[in-house]
């Protein structure tokens, strides 16, 4: 007995010491190879074409707005610039030369789409028919009745989500506040026509876009007497703008229920230097 | 010395297999463990962590062992060396019930073709401490246990309190165990486990304020959030605000819980189901099934433990927090394990059978050798969970070394607590992304973070106007790709 828990007891130690030789070889860090870890190449690589704009989305959305980069090739990496999933989400109705994700990247950009519509009709076919006023219009109207579509999206639940946006509905909000005059009109309709509350909440967060969206004070001010959900998100993005304050009602410490928490939470953080 | 040995060669094989197709990755909430560890014992200023939100044991043990091997080494080697564990007591359990000559190779290439087991060898977690002590509690329940055994079996149920929240659900089967099997000599155990259990649960609930059995008896409380908020900004609240505004302790305050939104039954049992299919090779499922009918025939307590243990697990896909869609597995390690002890049963429970219908040795050897083949080419062929972290590929190790090289000591990255351990690895100070509303702090004052780093697994919504104000400069500094996806660190 004892000399058999001894033997476990050395073989334990030994098995620890080549653990912990494995786990200090995985993670001694590597040489570092080049000064901006191939930054610089792979944005002359996307601009020459060389790397598909799939393989660095982020990096082409990056450049998407540097004016300098000639429209052409810019418009070349608009199917790539869009999440996979709203890729996936979004189904348009396109000709064999059409790009349908690019198109939906020209709704998701606006600055971009009046780029090329400045530039008509010398812009690729695959986006042709930004020209055609009528057509794009009908287009553009199918597109965004369909991001509405994908706003009552609900995610299953995801403790993950902390790693980052893994939720799609949520990031055409987040979208929305980059969307200009466009986008503060869809969220106005969430808020207005949304079926179910969280719908209407997204409305909200792409109303406000916490404190970036300039001039949304008022309507803010008007969802914060909501007794549900609205009255609340309302008040958390009242808190951090100049244009908007809490009314009475939405201070209530009620405290009876774990929403109400929100509430003395952005009570806090309002009030904080 | 003998027997030792013929126990140990399986555990070495599992080690061998797992070191040369795995590599070590830290696990963003392990390093918050870490520092949590280290803060307890004292090694560090505890600054704004609560100390209360964190389980202890596995904290306290990485903070022990680093002080050896250094703390992120320290980390993962707990994590392997429980797993090891893991197939230690996996194996010793099964020779109970049957004993055949390759029981070691089957145990190891079953486990080696479950992608989350080996995920949980190689990934700081405390998940591994967890099974590795549910295995030796099962390890401890058997019918002739000295008295040492029983009371050891408390401690190791107490154990299981301080090591996860759900803790207690475990340490409770056990301890149902125990009493079916010892009935009064198992007050011992119950005795045992009250002695570390009760002093902790008193400690958490003087911390928070009212009885708490759980470290996370908050998180709880603030689930029926779920329905009025998006999850991200959601989780951002419970992890950033804990620390910046005292979110946590808003919701201690909280004098109803409200609805905690749960499933049906019926669903919850379903998506678990769904998780445990998608997750296990169908090979491993239909063994398992195999080796629940075996143990039927000849240890119906050990296929009870099991049953339950898996019933136990999905269990926890009743509440929001239990599940995780990125990770759907996670919380269901447990019932895992139990599939996989099943699974061994069931794969001797056909080599017997084939035994006694008089196949020949060489077949039986040829099929033997065959059927661990086809599991060493499942756990060669899946790479499955490793995808889930940003800090897996080779660009979160270039990154990594990129700051280290490049930044001086003082200065800070931002990034989602998802993508920290990059930043941390090393050895620069990080800052958390906070919740949309805290942008201010995030952007104003001492805390002003000199870079963001942001990976392939965050996406693009940090680029979004609720971080970026529209007249702030921020330029690509660093961006490192490869086949697994990609890190960009750019300067503000």
């Amino acid at each position: 007995m004892g000399t058999a828990f001894r033997t476990h007891l050395a073989l334990g130690f030994f098995a620890l010491v080549l653990v912990v030789i494995w786990t200090a070889t995985g993670l001694s860090l590597p040489e570092v190879q080049s000064s901006d870890g191939g930054l610089e190449e792979s944005r002359s690589d996307l601009l020459s074409g060389e790397l598909p704009a799939d393989e660095a989305s982020t990096l082409a959305l990056l450049m998407l707005q540097d004016d300098q980069i000639p429209l052409h090739r810019r418009l070349s990496w608009l199917g790539s610039v869009v999440d996979s999933r709203l890729r996936d989400a979004v189904q348009i109705p396109t000709s064999a030369l059409e790009d349908g994700h690019a198109l939906l990247a020209l709704v998701l950009h606006p600055a971009v789409e009046s780029e090329a519509k400045a530039s008509c009709p010398e812009v690729p076919e695959s986006v042709g028919v930004i020209c055609d006023d009528v057509q794009w219009s009908a287009l553009r109207a199918d597109i965004i009745k369909q991001l509405h579509g994908v706003l009552q999206k609900r995610p299953g639940y995801a403790a993950a989500a902390r790693v980052g946006g893994n939720d799609l509905s949520l990031q055409v909000a987040d979208q929305l506040c980059r969307m200009g005059k466009t986008g503060l009109e869809m969220a106005l309709t969430q808020i207005r026509d949304a079926p179910d509350e969280m719908g209407r909440v997204l409305g909200v967060l792409a109303l406000g876009c916490a404190g970036y969206r300039p001039s949304v004070g008022v309507e803010l001010q008007r969802f914060l007497d909501d007794p549900g959900a609205l009255g609340v998100v309302s008040a958390m993005e009242c808190v951090v703008r100049k244009d908007c304050s809490l009314s009475d009602t939405a201070k209530m410490q009620r405290n009876q229920s774990a929403t109400d928490a929100l509430l003395k939470y952005a009570d806090q953080l309002g009030g904080r230097p | 010395m003998k027997e030792a040995l013929n126990s140990w060669w399986s555990v070495g094989l599992f080690f061998v297999l797992i070191a040369f197709t795995q590599s070590p990755v830290l696990n963003p909430d392990a390093l918050e463990m870490g520092l949590v560890g280290q803060a307890q014992l004292g090694f560090m200023d505890k600054g704004d962590l609560a100390l209360s939100h964190y389980p202890p044991l596995y904290p306290v043990l990485t903070a022990l062992l680093g002080v050896v091997t250094g703390p992120h080494v320290a980390l993962i080697a707990l994590n392997f060396i429980c797993m090891l564990g893991v197939v230690f007591l996996l194996q010793s359990i099964v020779k109970r019930v049957t004993n055949p000559p390759f029981l070691g190779l089957w145990v190891v290439f079953i486990g080696f073709s479950l992608a989350p087991m080996r995920w949980m060898t190689t990934t700081a977690d405390p998940r591994a401490l967890q099974l590795f002590l549910i295995l030796l509690g099962l390890f401890l329940l058997r019918r002739e246990a000295s008295s040492r055994e029983v009371w050891a079996l408390g401690f190791v149920s107490g154990g299981l309190v301080l090591c996860r929240p759900e803790g207690l659900l475990f340490a409770g089967l056990l301890l149902v165990g125990s009493w079916v099997l010892w009935r009064r000599v198992a007050v011992k155990s119950w005795g045992a486990f009250a002695l570390i259990a009760l002093p902790y649960w008193t400690w958490i609930s003087l911390s928070v304020g009212s009885l708490s059995l759980s470290s996370r008896a908050w998180e709880l409380k603030g689930a029926p959030l779920l329905e009025i908020l998006p999850v991200r900004p959601l989780i951002q609240l419970w992890g950033t605000g804990a620390n910046s505004t005292p979110f946590r302790e808003i919701l201690h305050d909280v004098e109803v819980i409200g609805s905690v939104p749960r499933s049906g039954v019926v669903e919850a049992i379903g998506a678990s189901i769904q998780a445990l299919y998608a997750g296990c090779p169908l090979i491993v499922l239909v063994f398992a099934a195999l080796g629940a009918c075996f143990l039927w025939n000849r240890q119906r307590f050990l296929l009870g433990m099991l049953s339950s243990l898996v019933a136990f697990s999905m269990a926890l896909y009743l509440v929001p927090m239990g599940r995780d869609l990125a990770l759907p597995l996670i919380n269901l390690l447990p019932g895992v394990v139990a599939i996989w002890t099943l699974a061994v049963c069931g794969a001797l429970a056909c080599f017997e059978l084939l035994d006694q219908r008089g196949l020949s040795r060489q077949l039986t050897l040829g099929l033997t050798l065959a059927g661990i083949l086809c599991f060493a080419i499942l756990g060669l062929s899946s790479e499955g969970w490793r995808m889930n972290l940003p800090q897996a590929g080779d660009s979160s190790a270039q990154a990594s070394a990129w700051l280290k090289t490049t930044l001086a000591e003082d200065e800070r990255v931002a990034s989602s607590l998802g993508s920290s351990a990059i930043v941390r690895r090393a050895g620069r100070r990080w800052e958390r992304v906070v919740s949309r509303w805290e942008r201010p702090v995030l952007w104003e004052g001492e805390r002003a973070p000199d870079y963001l780093l942001f990976t392939s697994v965050d996406g693009d919504w940090m680029l979004g106007p609720p971080l970026f104000e529209p007249e702030r400069i921020f330029e690509p500094v660093a961006y490192f790709r490869d086949g697994q996806g990609w890190v960009m660190i750019l300067k503000i």
